[in-house]
């Protein structure tokens, strides 16, 4: 089972923060956010499994928890 | 032409002038040219060579939204280079509508008086006010803006100050009468060297702002606040977590300072992120608020009050440098620990980043224990009192940990790592190693670039950290706040036209970002003649050997990535 955790602004109002998958094989990000209806130029960062990944080339596998930010500025 | 204020510390004398050569130089730049042209960099910083500029940028006083933010220079006690830390609240919109570009606050006084400068239409005058000495900076503001009125707006600095301890910061008031501060690099101990407790802006019936073309100004400033105004992010998320709402971000990618730097995320991370801020200010209710504009004007209103379980004000504001030094850095496991932490950190008038980074240490070398908040404020208690351990404690990390004989010191140049450990965001490593203003998360964050470069990567890191140290280099020179870069970055040409709008220049957008690049030569020439040579452009030893879990990183930039950040 995936975890998708959405943060912020990416999370609609009464959505769920985390969502499960369950893959039979890898998902490109890219499609999971299609599904979602979630703008993938408002992602800004993506963390698979503790590390940054570059969200055009993400693949979703069973097991992975994957951390969707929007864009947001350091302070 | 807005003049240039000069105080002399040890005759009393005050004058003015104009300076041709400084009309397109503000904020940040200003005080870098000022210090330049008229301080020995090989000066003691706490001596009478040195000189306090207070500055505004180049839009103070206008009707830019976020544009009047207050520059504090000096040589550093703390980095022993040039410094410059600027802050919001109503000083330089104050100071932009009296006509006055700079305070430049010369020699040391003859005596020990408390000094208090009162800047008005009615003139600049000195004054003692023993009755302020050794007094936090929420007592001297409130005691200050009673007197003056609530327009007024009161720049001061707490006994940390007054006691020339190298972290000490310089607070300002905002529109209500809270506390903002220019925190990094002990401009407070520069502020308290000259025996000057507060100066006081007052505001003016009159506004002395005059624009060359008002509607090539106003068409610009308009566009870009109604972006802000209207942007979803901002109203859901800057002006209900400020700053915090990055914490988990920072957490996720593992560069959250936590336990002294030894590790980048924290198993209580979802109790002091922004989500959970905002969420016990609406629940707790009482003093506690969000979405708090910190300038006259501001379209962001990032700032909070954050309450206690009574709903009383424990400390304003909480953002997210102070949440991951004081918290995360510390052990600290609820953001009440942190409030607590930070309300000292504001009333000694200490920078909270540096004071957690000196806490983590004291705590890895047993003087305070990790997430045992009383064990930390009965060390802040010493600071109060000028023991030697307080004063060690508020001389910052480095001479808390050479001290201590710690070998984890967070620091490059003398100053204390900001929220953001360098192993797992290497692009802030550079800016650390690289910007004449040492570890310094304003000098050139590059956080918010995370869509196309790995933090974890080795390439690439140098010239994001360029680009970002040139870019808000420029907004601190135009007096803006770095949260107006989105609409501002999107389409600079609405810079170069508020310049233009204001001045009658012809400035291109090129031009404009030379304003940043040429601050940053002109402070990294003093620091080269202040003996900090490039070969101290380095981080310590341990983030090049000592993995970083949860990623597992060290620090492991080739010089050649780390010298394309360097700003020639």
């Amino acid at each position: 089972m995936a975890r998708i955790v959405l943060h912020l602004t990416l999370r609609k109002h009464d959505e769920e923060k985390e969502i499960e998958l369950s893959l039979q094989e890898p998902m490109p990000l890219l499609s999971f956010l299609e599904s979602r209806q979630i703008p993938a130029d408002q992602v800004g960062l993506v963390v698979r499994n503790g590390r940054w990944e570059d969200k055009n080339t993400c693949l979703i596998h069973n097991d992975d928890r994957i951390e969707l930010f929007p864009f947001l500025q350091g302070g | 032409m807005p003049e240039i204020v000069r105080v002399n510390m040890r005759s009393g004398k005050i004058s003015r002038e104009n300076n041709e050569k400084y009309r397109l130089i503000g904020g940040r730049g200003l005080t870098a040219q000022i210090l330049a042209d008229e301080v020995d960099p090989a000066c003691e910083p706490l001596g009478a060579k040195n000189k306090l500029i207070l500055a505004t940028g180049l839009f103070a006083g206008t009707t830019a939204s976020s544009g009047s933010r207050t520059s504090v220079g000096a040589k550093s006690p703390l980095t022993n280079g040039i410094k410059e830390a600027n802050v919001g609240g109503n000083f330089g919109w104050n100071l932009g509508r009296l006509g006055i570009k700079a305070i430049v606050v010369e020699d040391l006084p003859p005596d020990d008086h408390a000094y208090v400068l009162e800047v008005g239409e009615g003139g600049i005058k000195l004054l003692v006010r023993d009755d302020l000495k050794n007094l936090g900076t929420y007592e001297t503001s409130r005691r200050l803006l009673e007197e003056y009125g609530k327009d007024a707006s009161c720049l001061c600095i707490g006994p940390a100050g007054e006691n020339k301890l190298h972290a000490a910061c310089v607070a300002v008031s905002d529109p209500q009468g809270e506390l903002k501060f220019a925190a990094r690099g002990g401009m407070g101990a520069v502020m308290g060297s000259k025996g000057l407790k507060a100066v006081v802006a007052l505001r003016t019936k009159a506004n002395k702002v005059t624009y060359h073309n008002k509607e090539l100004f106003a068409t610009a400033a308009r566009k870009y606040t109604s972006e802000l105004a209207n942007s979803d992010k901002i109203k859901q998320v800057n002006r209900r977590m400020g700053t915090n709402a990055i914490f988990l971000a920072v957490n996720a990618m593992g560069a959250l300072p936590t336990r002294n730097f030894s590790q980048g995320s924290f198993e209580y991370a979802e109790n002091l992120s922004g989500e959970k801020m905002y969420e016990l200010i609406c629940e707790r209710g009482g003093e506690g608020r969000a979405g708090m504009s910190c300038m006259n004007g501001c379209a962001i209103k990032c700032s909070n009050i954050f309450p206690d379980a009574n709903g009383k004000k424990i400390c304003s504001t909480l953002q997210y440098e102070n949440v991951a030094l004081l918290g995360s850095n510390c052990g600290m496991t609820n953001l009440d620990d942190v409030a607590r932490l930070n309300h000292v950190c504001n009333d000694l008038g200490l920078d909270a980043i540096e004071t957690g980074a000196a806490l983590g240490v004291a705590m890895e070398m047993g003087l305070a224990e990790f997430g045992n908040v009383e064990s930390a404020l009965k060390l802040l208690q010493e600071v109060y009192l000028n023991t030697p351990v307080g004063r060690m404690l508020g001389h910052g990390a480095k001479v808390t940990g050479e001290t201590l004989g710690c070998r984890r010191i967070p620091v490059a140049k003398g100053q204390a790592f900001p929220g953001y450990d360098p192993r797992a965001l290497k692009g802030n490593g550079v800016t650390y190693m690289t910007s004449p203003m040492g570890a310094d998360h304003t000098a050139g964050n590059c956080f918010g670039a995370r869509a196309t470069v790995d933090p974890l990567g080795t390439d690439k890191q140098g010239d994001l950290s360029r680009k970002t140290q040139i870019q808000i280099t420029t907004l601190d020179c135009l007096g803006l706040c770095m949260f107006v870069r989105p609409p501002l970055f999107a389409e600079p040409q609405l810079l170069a036209d508020m310049v233009n709008g204001l001045f009658g220049t012809e400035l291109t957008v090129d031009d404009i970002w030379e304003m940043g690049a040429n601050a940053i030569r002109t402070e990294r020439n003093f620091n080269i003649r202040a003996g900090i040579s490039p070969a101290q452009d380095r981080l310590p030893e341990y983030l090049y050997t000592e993995p970083l879990a949860p990623t597992g990183h060290v620090f492991d930039l080739s010089e050649e990535e780390v010298l394309k950040g360097v700003v020639a």
